[in-house]
């Protein structure tokens, strides 16, 4: 039997579907709860995977990652911050984003957070709009198609 | 049988959400103001959330400039997406 997570996941996993569909982004299903989305900037796909394990309890863990899924948060996947950088494109090298779990310094020491309550994300004044995992991924998008000017380290 | 016409001042337009894509039709005169507020109801949008909309890289701000001025035509892709959350 499906486990609540799972049946949001999969529910707000179709709204998301249907965007990427729109937006051309890439989505790679992994696990129930788990999936990896591919956003292209000019020549470059930067990639992220998202863990949704107890959400929406706990907002899902989103880290830069790989096509394939296999390396997380290296240079050569992080994109750097320059300029006008999203500030998403944290030095830290995590998405600093009331929506990401490891913003949080009580769940990853590189968390810049620990003034945000981790059990009341969805009420931060700072959400915006990240309360499914389609809004997420939008403002991922946007950034990245705003505000991408390469990875920290060529690969 | 065939569809009736669209009206010629209208077009119709596809804009993704975090709550999905809503495709619906405008007049062309219609603000960008108008299609946010549409796509509030029809996807259940947070009001309290700003928003901002994007056909590709650009923002169509301000928006209550009508969707003609910024040369909109049937069928394009529109991205709606709250502002801020980056910190």
């Amino acid at each position: 039997m499906a486990t609540a997570t799972e049946l949001v996941v999969e529910a707000e996993l179709a709204n998301l579907l249907a965007v990427a569909a729109a937006e051309g982004w890439q989505i790679k299903a992994l696990t129930t709860t788990s999936f990896l989305i591919g956003f292209s900037s000019g020549s470059d796909w930067v990639w992220v995977h998202c863990q949704a394990d107890d959400y929406p309890g706990l907002p899902p863990a989103w880290r830069w990652t790989n096509a394939a899924g296999d390396r997380f948060d290296e240079d050569d996947l992080t994109p750097r911050r320059e300029g006008d950088a999203s500030t998403f494109f944290h030095p830290n090298g995590v998405i600093c984003a009331p929506w990401n779990r490891l913003s949080y310094t009580s769940i990853d020491s590189r968390g810049p957070h620990n003034d945000w309550d981790i059990g009341d994300w969805k009420r931060n004044s700072q959400l915006g709009g990240g309360r499914t995992l389609a809004g997420m991924a939008i403002r991922l998008g946007l950034e990245v198609r705003l505000r991408f000017r390469g990875f920290r380290q060529a690969a | 049988m065939a569809k009736p016409d669209k009206p010629d001042n209208e077009i119709t337009l596809n804009i993704s959400t975090s709550n999905g894509v809503f495709t619906a039709s405008f007049a062309k005169t219609a603000k960008v103001s108008d299609i946010i507020e549409a796509a509030i109801v029809a996807k259940n949008l947070d009001r309290s959330d700003k928003f901002e909309v994007f056909k590709g890289d650009e923002a169509l701000e301000p928006v209550e400039r009508t969707l003609v001025s910024f040369h909109l035509v049937d069928g394009d892709e529109l991205l709606l997406s709250a502002t801020g959350s980056g910190v």
